[in-house]
């Protein structure tokens, strides 16, 4: 009785269980949306500060200090880069603790957490390989239809999956549904602001300059009654702080939070100035739609956001009817209105505005006069910043020059393969032949610059592919591997034609690799023989001679 | 039997014609009072019931229940042409005007004019002449409003966000007059939503207490 051949024993079968297992983890420990909540737990500083000794000095400094006194002064720098980076860290961490005081996400980091943990549950492996699935298919689509369509039509059928999923016992809530989300455009919203900007036409003032150029503007010139010229920036300064925070959000539901918590907070702060005017004995108007948009007017000209239209653009396509019905969908409309006055004041600046544009509560000359300041302040603004964007371009160039010649060879230059062939037929040596060719190419033209940074952001998958021509390797070859890393479990049926392609490319490479090999082998056997006859020759002709001589001799 | 549906109305007209008082009249019955529970004062949402009489007379009137989402515009000059990006999914508008004020009835026609160019189609129009217990100081007479509003194929109700007069009845006018199929289905999950966003950040501590 013959016995099955066993390919993969049971303890490789373990292994490679717990391998996917492992990658699958990974994966969905790779998104950190609510980040900023998690407690830094290796903070040197923070460490120091809470030594008892510490409790009896001004700071640190001198701790820090007489740590670091015997070390030599060449590796004080090195010494003290952990602290210097925990003091960024830091920095960064109270930034976002006012992010976390104004949204209140300590309980949305903890919904998160219990749905990443159910996430990694064995029971969810089929959950996370549709996942992943689903991003790798979602990252070649097209067109914001077609990712809009792809997401939304995905996340459906993520919670009916979830209503029967033994992992989920059925949990469909709004906390279960709107923590999912946010974990799927972790991994899609980068390529959802791709398709953004791919669309989004190139004005020609972009929204910031504008911002920029809008600095003067006083609640004065905007028609709303609650706030003083000087003291609006203090009372807005909530929603100022959490309008900047928006771009480090990364789902509709979560974005769409941080905006209703700006229109909540801009409410509360007209309601409280109006109390305050009320009780001094003023009479006002309650503070009501008049007063809602031209304060969110003023909370975007200070908070100054960076790719608003995209964020608004981002929100428009991808959030849902449901989502943009009711509050929420009343602040986002309001923003979305602040940000259209902006684009379209009229900043005329003869006094004849056009019908239907906007305009400030400001006399034609006064605008004239504040416009030019603040346009130079805009120019002065743009040159440092182009200056210093030359200034990295120019340390780039500096460390391209500074490549050594291996280098170079290997990212720009795009050798002809017939010609190198030839060479190797004539018998040179290539080493030498690459090395003239290319300074004879250098001479004729020089090196473009896209060529340089673009081979150098290659990743450690896709190896330079221009290299394969200086081997003589098949034209199409290219030194990108697909499937290197990836895991067997994430596999699909419809990875094979791509995994076979793939290695029949290797097939004949290897094979092109083989025979060249063979070929410079039987070149140098060639010569080898060639040296050999030579000297056969050479000693014959040498023997021939002796013996021609001493024939002589004998004859003489 | 009851159905239940979620209707959006936008609120619009010049400064000062009273829009926002008529919404909190309508949603907090209450005049130009900040109330503590108040979010924001220029949303707001309520739901009414309604009975509508069937077409056969035997049988029982159905009762149809509605939540408003009632959204208020900025009424500056300035701030008119964006008004259209409010309308949007709005089934129907409210053009409020102060009687005492005739700018704000000559108003109307700009309004009208822009809703017809961006309104969504099947949008309900419903004029309101606003502080009508300020009769003495009338400066738009009755039967000229009436007029415009029977040109314009609307209907017209004069109101007074003060006394309690004709708020309530604008929304159960409304509510009757909406198309069954143009509404949608008040999603409860997304109402329960806004409650539960609406409670103090206390209240989502507590509910993690409970959860761990």
């Amino acid at each position: 009785m013959s016995s099955a051949v066993k390919t993969v024993t049971e303890e490789r079968k373990q292994e490679l269980l717990l391998e996917a297992r492992r990658s699958r983890l990974n994966w969905i420990q790779s998104s950190q949306p609510y980040k900023h909540f998690q407690p830094s737990s290796h903070d040197p500083l923070e460490f120091l500060k809470d030594a008892p000794i510490s409790q009896h000095l001004p700071s640190v400094i001198p701790i820090l200090r007489l740590l670091l006194k015997d070390k030599p002064s060449n590796s004080f720098k090195t010494q003290i880069q952990p602290w210097v980076d925990s003091i960024s860290i830091k920095h960064q961490k109270q930034q976002s603790e006012s992010l976390v005081e104004a949204l209140d996400d300590h309980a949305f980091a903890f919904y998160y957490q219990d749905v990443t943990a159910r996430l990694s549950l064995p029971e969810s492996m089929d959950l996370i390989q549709g996942m992943k699935h689903f991003v790798r298919s979602f990252h070649s689509t097209e067109s914001i239809k077609a990712a809009v369509d792809a997401v939304q039509k995905y996340m459906t059928s993520v919670y009916a999956t979830i209503a029967t999923h033994t992992a989920w016992r059925g949990d469909n809530t709004h906390e279960t549904r709107m923590m999912l989300e946010t974990f799927i455009y972790s991994k899609c919203n980068a390529h959802c602001y791709e398709l953004i900007q791919k669309d989004m036409q190139e004005t020609v003032e972009s929204l910031e300059d504008r911002l920029e150029l809008l600095q003067f503007v006083q609640p004065a010139h905007l028609d709303i009654q609650f706030m003083q010229n000087d003291e609006w920036k203090d009372v807005l300064e909530k929603p100022i702080s959490l309008l900047q925070s928006l771009e480090h959000l990364f789902s509709p539901c979560q974005m769409l939070r941080c905006v209703l918590e700006i229109f909540r907070c801009v409410n509360a702060a007209l309601k409280s100035r109006w109390k305050d005017m009320t009780q001094d004995g003023e009479s006002a108007k309650m503070p009501g739609a008049d007063d809602v948009l031209p304060a969110l007017i003023l909370v975007l000209l200070a908070a100054k956001p960076k790719q608003m239209e995209c964020h608004l653009k981002f929100l428009e396509e991808f959030a849902t009817q449901e989502q943009l019905r009711g509050e929420a969908g009343y602040a986002f409309t309001n923003l979305f209105s602040a940000v259209q006055f902006i684009k379209e004041l009229d900043l005329n600046q003869n006094g004849e505005s056009e019908a239907g544009r906007p305009t400030l509560n400001i006399d034609s000359d006064q605008l004239k006069q504040k416009l030019q300041e603040h346009q130079e302040i805009v120019k002065e603004k743009n040159a440092i910043k182009e200056e210093e964007e030359e200034q990295v371009s120019e340390e780039n160039k500096d460390s391209n020059t500074n490549m050594d010649g291996n280098s170079i060879e290997d990212s720009l230059v795009n050798l002809p393969v017939s010609d190198l062939t030839k060479a190797r037929i004539r018998g040179e040596d290539i080493q030498d032949w690459l090395t003239k060719w290319i300074t004879d190419r250098l001479k004729e033209e020089p090196i473009p610059k896209e060529a340089i940074s673009s081979s150098q952001t290659n990743d450690n998958s896709k190896v330079d592919s221009s290299a394969a021509a200086i081997a003589g390797l098949p034209s199409d070859f290219k030194r990108s591997y697909q499937f290197l890393s990836t895991d067997p479990d994430s596999i699909r049926m419809s990875d094979i034609p791509n995994l076979l392609d793939e290695y029949r490319l290797l097939v004949k490479t290897t094979e092109t690799l083989i025979a060249s090999q063979s070929a410079k082998e039987n070149e140098n056997r060639r010569l080898l023989m060639k040296q050999k006859k030579q000297e056969l020759k050479d000693s014959y002709t040498a023997a021939s001679s002796d013996l021609q001589a001493s024939a002589q001799e004998l004859l003489d | 039997m009851e159905q239940s549906n979620a209707c959006k109305v936008v609120l619009l007209g010049n400064s000062g014609a009273g829009k926002s008082s008529i919404a909190q009249r309508f949603v907090y019955n209450k005049f130009n009072v900040y109330n503590e529970s108040t979010i924001g004062a220029s949303f707001f949402s309520k739901k009414i019931v309604i009975k509508i009489k069937n077409a056969i007379e035997s049988e029982e009137a159905t009762e149809r229940s509605v939540k408003f989402h009632v959204w208020d515009t900025a009424g500056q000059e300035k701030y008119h042409s964006l008004a259209p990006m409010y309308y949007r999914g709005a089934k129907a508008a409210i053009l409020v005007y102060d009687i005492c004020n005739k700018p704000s009835f000559d108003a109307l026609g700009s309004w009208f004019d822009r809703l017809k160019e961006f309104g969504p189609n099947n949008l309900q129009h419903i004029i309101v002449g606003n502080k009508c217990d300020l009769n003495d100081e009338r400066q738009v007479p009755r039967q000229e409003a009436e007029v415009y509003a029977l040109n314009m194929n609307c209907l017209y109700l004069e109101t007074s966000a003060r006394d309690n007069i004709n708020v309530e009845e604008i929304f159960q006018e409304i509510a009757r007059k909406l198309p069954e199929n143009a509404m949608e289905p008040s999603n409860n999950e997304a109402d329960a939503d806004l409650l539960r966003l609406d409670k103090s950040s206390r209240s989502i501590h507590d509910r993690i207490c409970c959860y761990s």
